[in-house]
């Protein structure tokens, strides 16, 4: 059996948790980018502009 | 199978999938690290049957306080042990183990809950028997040094 105070075993650990702390980070940042996105910078669908024109008109109307 | 010893053979074979999932490996067959993973996988299989009772033993053993909150975790280790143990052995009955697909095994939350849980536990264990100013403990990962210099 192996001893797990060796610096290998605890350098392991570190580098594992750098692993999955690390995944954890971009997913972060996936979930912050998408919502600046959403929120933020909202994409234009298409027929939107069209669309609030045509309300606009509408109400003037 | 010690506690240290099953901790071991996680993180061993955790290690050991980060490593293969980097190949761009198609298959396990026709190659070393290939011919290695189904043996890691398996090693961890039988580590992580019994894992929570192994701990279990251990904290009861060391008659660690409160036993509800220690109970408690163990509960949850052993659903993480159970839900990694589905995840592994549903790879391990793959005709073909690629990188691709222990890559997707290595991203598995279950895993790394898993891995997250035996690390806090075993932190836990080593403060409590610094706490109580033990030369040694009997169990988990990473050993106390005494003060002294003696290792464990």
């Amino acid at each position: 059996m192996t001893n797990g105070d060796t610096p290998k075993a605890v350098s392991r650990r570190t580098f594992i948790k750098g692993v999955i702390a690390g995944s954890a980070a971009v997913a972060s940042a996936n979930y912050l980018f998408r919502a600046s996105t959403f929120l933020g910078q909202q994409p234009q669908q298409p027929g939107s502009s069209t669309r609030v024109h045509h309300q606009k008109l509408q109400a003037k109307g | 199978m010690e506690i240290e010893e099953r901790c071991n053979t996680i993180e061993e074979g955790y290690e050991f999938m980060l490593a293969y999932a980097a190949q761009g490996l198609p298959s396990d067959e026709g190659s070393r690290s290939g011919g290695e993973v189904r043996e890691f996988l398996n090693r961890m299989v039988n580590t992580l049957n019994g894992l929570a009772e192994s701990y279990e033993t251990a904290v009861w053993n060391e008659g660690l306080e409160p036993p509800e909150k220690y109970q408690a975790f163990l509960d949850v280790l052993d659903r993480d042990a159970r839900d990694s143990l589905a995840a592994i052995e549903l790879v391990l009955v793959q005709p073909a183990i690629s990188s691709q697909l222990v890559d997707n095994l290595n991203a598995s939350i279950h895993l790394r809950a898993l891995l997250t849980d035996l690390f806090l536990v075993d932190e836990l264990l080593k403060t409590q028997s610094q706490a109580a100013d033990l030369v040694a403990i009997p169990f988990g990962c990473e050993r106390l040094t005494h003060s002294g210099g003696r290792t464990a």
